[in-house]
């Protein structure tokens, strides 16, 4: 709390009243300073509740074009707040992220509104600092930073530094010289393989000693023992889902497969909710685009599916099924036993793909996360039990995006990338 | 409250209650106070000028309690002037700020004016220190 002009003149004031006081030998001259005091006093005391008043009243809502960024992202940010000002004059400014720059715009509030750009050259995640408020009234003035709940959104930047189009760095490419793991090489997994960083990748993968070498963000991929590529798993969107979305899916699916280095022998695993549609090797490319295609034009049967438990039909058919044998029938009547019930088609299905993905050491997930997404869940929660990097990407999930990440977070995803 | 009603009276508990030998003093302070109050100019320079012209106005009282009395009327309009609104708070400090004064005026202990000056000094560090620091914390963010 700063005094003003006026204040200073009444301090000088009331110091020339105790010095006349102290000279004379004169009370009232101490009755006149005491009595200034007390006006700037109450005055301080008056000041000082209508800032608390203010900052109490005090709510921002800031929103930006953009929360993971590269290098040279510009942000747009747009920011309002909301106050109650009782007799003092108020002003207001939203201050940006420690290191970011102000490109264009003020940051000033005017009619309680402010717009402009900055750039984020820091990386890693980043806060804004709050709000600015800068009161004054006749005898005080005071600046403060309001940061309680205003410091979102949150951003986060990766750096980049890689062009738009790059060559697949590592054994594949045709390197001449291989970088051996060793760490990796006890744990089973011995060649390591590079791809250019690209926006989103987590930076813990990113491979430093091979960045500094060519001076440029190589992640890692993990690989396992025999070479094996990353396994694919397409949730294609059901009917309803338009047909913008459908398209970035599909090209989500094409960029996908030529970015990862899937070769022409990886899996991919076609499903739709919790419906099984098929799996296809990744050089089969008409049998994938003939998947794609399907994609927006499949009747959900997610609930009856999953819900349909083959007890009926096993009960029907085990009198007479020449095929069943006892070790199977065993181990059915163990699960019921512990589980209560006997494992359902879609839990069965769930259960015989993982096996058959259980030497990938990288499993991607492409899905829109529209409607019900426990299928999803499912899968990324039996896959974890064969400790692979799962990854999600969402694509076009636009209004519960944050609801999206925790659920895929929660159940095991170790990244999760919104595409829209 | 309009500042002009605790000025009008002010000025006459002054004039009427100056020793005899400043009266006419008190006479030319407390209109100069009044011309203060009812002229027009900005709240800023009339609180300087009511500050100025009406503090001196304590030092002409004759009777201790006339110099208490005014020190709590002059804090009223000026705060009045301030366009400040009249709490129960501000007239209880007025009015311990008269106390104050009195005492002052009667010169009968040294301890009772320090008394005063301590307890105020306790509210001015309550407010300077105290409820800054508890401002400032419920400002703080929590990210970081």
């Amino acid at each position: 709390m700063r005094p003003t002009q006026l204040t200073g003149i009444l301090m000088l004031c009331i110091l020339i009243c105790f010095g006349y006081a102290w000279l004379m030998n004169a009370a009232g001259a101490v009755g006149a300073g005491l009595g200034i005091l007390v006006i700037l006093g109450v005055r301080a005391n008056l000041f000082h509740s209508g800032m608390k008043d203010l900052m109490t009243s005090l709510t921002v809502t800031r929103s930006v074009d953009k929360e993971i960024l590269h290098q040279n992202s510009i942000i747009k940010v747009t920011s309002s707040i909301t106050a109650v000002v009782k007799h003092m004059t108020a002003s207001f400014e939203d201050v940006i992220p420690t290191g970011a720059v102000l490109v264009s715009g003020r940051t000033g509030f005017t009619n309680g509104e402010t717009a402009y750009s900055i750039n984020l050259p820091v990386i890693g995640e980043s806060y804004f600092k709050g709000v600015r408020v800068t009161c004054s009234d006749l005898f005080f003035t005071r600046t403060i930073l309001f940061a309680r709940n205003a410091e979102l959104p949150k951003l986060i930047m990766y750096p980049t530094g890689i062009g738009a189009t790059y060559q697949l760095t590592g054994r594949r490419a045709g390197w001449s010289s291989i970088e051996l793991d060793r760490p990796a090489r006890i744990a089973g997994i011995d060649t390591r393989m590079f791809r250019p960083y690209t926006e989103g990748d987590n930076i813990r993968n990113i491979d430093w000693k091979l960045t500094s070498k060519h001076m440029n963000l190589y992640v890692r991929l993990k690989m396992d023992a025999s070479g094996g590529r990353p396994a694919l798993i397409v949730d294609l969107p059901q009917i309803g889902v338009s047909k913008n979305i459908c398209m970035t899916f599909a090209e989500t699916v094409a960029g996908c497969l030529g970015s990862n280095d899937f070769g022409d022998d990886s899996r991919i695993v076609f499903i739709s909710g919790a419906m099984y549609l098929g799996m296809v090797r990744s050089g089969s490319i008409e049998e994938i685009l003939a998947m794609l295609k399907r994609a927006g034009n499949i009747y959900p049967t997610d609930h009856l599916f999953r819900l349909s438990h083959p007890e009926s039909i096993m009960n029907m058919i085990s009198g007479h099924d020449k095929n069943q044998n006892a070790w199977s029938a065993g181990i059915r009547k163990l699960m019921q036993r512990n589980a209560g019930r006997y494992p359902s088609v879609f839990e069965n299905t769930v259960h015989n793909i993982a096996n058959l993905l259980d030497e990938e050491k990288q499993i991607i997930y492409i899905t829109t996360a529209s409607g019900d997404v426990s299928h999803m869940t499912y899968y990324l929660t039996e896959m974890r039990k064969y400790e692979c990097i799962e990854t999600v990407l969402v694509v076009g999930s636009t209004d519960r995006k944050k609801d999206v990440r925790d659920i895929f977070t929660r159940a095991g995803a170790d990244a999760v990338e919104m595409i829209s | 409250m309009k500042s002009i009603y605790p000025a009008v009276i002010t000025v006459v508990i002054a004039v009427l209650g100056a020793a005899d030998d400043q009266r006419i003093i008190a006479a030319i302070i407390a209109a100069a106070f009044l011309i203060c109050t009812v002229i027009r100019i900005s709240t800023e320079s009339r609180i300087l000028f009511m500050s100025a012209a009406g503090f001196p106005l304590v030092l002409t009282a004759g009777y201790a309690p006339v110099a208490g009395l005014l020190v709590f009327l002059l804090i009223i309009t000026v705060l009045a002037g301030a366009e400040t609104k009249l709490t129960l708070n501000c007239i209880l400090a007025g009015l311990l700020a008269g106390a104050a004064g009195l005492l002052f005026a009667l010169q009968i202990s040294v301890l009772l004016p320090l008394l005063a000056i301590g307890i105020f000094i306790v509210i001015l560090v309550y407010i300077l220190f105290v409820r800054e620091y508890r401002l400032k914390k419920y400002v703080e963010g929590t990210l970081k």
